[in-house]
């Protein structure tokens, strides 16, 4: 079977007050170890409202949508590297900037990543393709990433052999400043406006 | 780190093959191994994805959309009244995948308690009159949509946010003000209960003001909606506000005089432009107040209708309004920006009509309902009253609406009313074998139905 790839990634400069990180995170930690189809666009429908309502600070942000036949490698990259990236452990965080992980203390960002494999022609990745035809001047608006993202509900996940979230930092003490943003492991993220 | 979970899939269930959640990782990666296979059918016809493009973009062409209208032949197209569609098929009927927004959410009620969805089952109940004579006049269609079982009212009641919008904290103020301007204030005097009022204002605010008067006058809700992701009339944002002050109005109802006067509550937004059938869902109601007849022997002699600016009633209500007028029912306008802080203190959420209690007798001595036996401060000679109210001036008279010459019921106003035509309706495909709705016009631009569940 051939499969497609989708996959989503925006930084949101989000205030410290305005519990965006913490509901999603919440709303993610309460995910089943199973989930029907409409089980999983609920949960899309719900975390994908959240994350619209924060558009108008959507600040950076790269999409792909890939047919060809990496699109499972590219699927098991993105997770593998993402999975293997985020802090989680005790003395990955902290007050003091680590070189390997952060360069500044400064702690703005949330990122929000949102991956699909999905079956070629199927219900999800046609459904994928309508909603990603958009001219390519307005490939990298934050209106475009927000419709985008506003996809997953829709998705027939009959038809979706894998999916993934993620949402980094993981918790309210660690967090991505600035300067690791576009000091350069993110170098790929582009400027939305 | 990565907590592996290899288990046998079910049928039809994803199986979650990481997740980091549990020691403060965040993320999740599911797995299915039963996925359904393209439909070879009608692919290449329908196939929208011309190629595709590594890095950041994709080509594409096409644009292909179903059509609705040609869908297949088996169905019959109908124009039906939309509340009646949505307790059929859902709330959510034709839009089951569209979430809906609730502007400046709160983590629990006024009290900081978080909700459990289930208790918003309740909240109709909760919010109903407790006087058995305001009971036949409750509206409970909108907090009623929390009630039901089906799995669409389930994913509402879990999703539906309390929300506390900087609007609602001020109209939640001037309810306050309102009232205090019928409390009474010692034995000898009695609270003017001839009076009711009618909230007519934004819905949010509207419940607000409700929860702010809520200790004086008894809320008598009248929203006849359902809720719905393309609504018209936003009417989830009621629910959510509902949800916020429900403690303000429990505690209120024990505090309130058991002969508490009335005040209707409705939503200033029923009427508000439909222009886009493929767009908007048509949820738009018209309020339905006591007539004449039914005010009489509820004993109001004067109804306040508190407007957030402007003294002209909504379209719906202008025939109620001169039907009360000609019963000797006098309507005046209560205009909330009538109600202000006092600029020269430091206080800024207490609010009063005229912008300080000194004004409060300028209130009745303008609409001449009431003349209260407590005597109040002289203004100081630097603060000048305020102008008159505008509202205080109103009268109403008959005009052309197209709600003009609907009344078929009698004795109460507005419930015999019938709905221009066209009014809260919704177009729908059903099918001809089993009469279930298979689709609905709205939001037909790429998915017909709801979300594709039905006759794809």
């Amino acid at each position: 079977m051939d499969y497609s790839f989708f996959g989503i990634q925006v930084v949101i400069a989000a205030h410290p007050k305005d519990q965006l990180r913490r509901r999603l995170h919440d709303l993610l930690a309460e995910t089943d170890h199973e989930q029907t189809p409409d089980e999983k666009r609920s949960f899309y429908k719900r975390f994908c409202a959240l994350v619209n309502e924060s558009m108008p600070v959507f600040e950076l942000g790269f999409w792909d949508l890939l047919r060809s036949r990496n699109a499972e490698d590219e699927f098991e990259t993105w997770c593998s590297e993402i999975e293997g990236s985020m802090a989680t452990e005790a003395e990955e965080l902290g007050t003091e900037a680590d070189e390997v992980y952060r360069l500044s203390t400064d702690k703005d960002y949330i990122i929000v990543t949102l991956l699909f494999l999905m079956v070629r022609d199927g219900a999800a990745d046609r459904t994928v393709g309508r909603r990603a035809d958009v001219p390519e001047a307005e490939w990298n608006t934050r209106q475009t990433f927000a419709q985008l993202i506003a996809t997953a509900p829709l998705l027939d996940f009959e038809t979706v052999r894998a999916d993934a979230v993620y949402l980094m930092p993981g918790n309210d003490d660690d967090g991505i400043s600035s300067d690791d943003l576009y000091g350069g492991d993110y170098k790929y993220l582009r400027m939305l406006s | 780190l990565s907590d592996q979970e290899d288990k046998g899939p079910d049928e039809n269930q994803a199986q979650r093959r990481w997740h980091g959640a549990d020691e403060g990782k965040v993320g999740a990666r599911w797995w299915r191994d039963d996925v359904r296979a393209a439909e070879t059918s009608g692919v290449n016809r329908r196939k929208i994805l011309q190629g595709m493009l590594i890095g950041g973009g994709v080509i594409l062409a096409g644009g292909l959309l179903a059509t609705w209208a040609s869908r297949d032949d088996d169905t019959v197209v109908e124009n039906k009244d939309s509340l009646d569609v949505q307790r059929a098929e859902g709330w959510n009927v034709g839009s089951a995948d569209q979430a809906l927004m609730y502007p400046h959410r709160e983590r629990g009620d006024v009290d900081g308690n978080l909700i459990a969805p289930d208790s918003l089952k309740t909240l109709g109940d909760d919010l109903s009159p407790r006087q058995t004579r305001f009971k036949p006049f409750y509206v409970p269609t909108l907090f009623g949509v929390l009630a039901q079982n089906d799995v669409h009212a389930q994913e509402l009641r879990a999703e539906l946010p309390p929300i506390l919008t900087p609007a609602m904290q001020t109209a939640f103020a001037r309810g306050r003000a309102f009232a205090e301007l019928f409390k009474a204030t010692n034995a000898e005097e009695k609270a003017p209960g001839d009076s009711a009022g009618l909230a007519d204002l934004p819905g949010p605010e509207a419940i607000a003001f409700a929860a702010g008067a809520a200790e004086v006058f008894e809320p008598v809700f009248l929203f006849d909606n359902w809720p719905h992701p393309l609504g018209v009339v936003k009417s989830h944002e009621v629910l959510a506000a509902a949800a916020y002050f429900r403690p303000v109005f429990l505690r209120a109802a024990e505090k309130r005089a058991a002969d508490a006067p009335a005040m209707f509550v409705t939503d200033r937004t029923r009427l508000a432009p439909y222009t886009d059938e493929t767009a908007q869902f048509d949820n738009r109601y018209m309020a339905k107040v006591p007539g004449a007849e039914a005010l009489a022997a509820l004993g109001v002699k004067h109804v306040a209708y508190v407007t957030p600016q402007g003294t002209e009633e909504l379209d719906d209500l202008n025939e109620d309004f001169v039907a009360l007028d000609k019963a000797s029912i006098d309507v005046k306008v209560v205009e909330m920006e009538d109600f202000q802080p006092d600029p020269e203190s430091t206080e800024k959420t207490v609010y009063y009509y005229g912008g300080h209690p000194y004004f409060i007798p300028l209130f009745w001595s303008s609409y001449g309902w009431y003349a209260p036996y407590r005597s109040y401060p002289a203004a100081p000679g630097h603060r000048a009253p305020p102008a008159g109210s505008r509202g205080a001036g109103y009268r109403p008279t008959p005009r052309p609406t197209v709600f003009s010459g609907r009344s078929v019921g009698a004795g109460r106003g507005g419930v015999g009313r019938a709905k221009p035509s066209g009014f809260g309706r919704v177009s729908v495909a059903s099918s001809r074998a089993t009469g279930r709705v298979v689709g609905t016009a709205h939001g037909r631009s790429g998915s017909f139905g709801r979300g594709g569940s039905y006759g794809s």
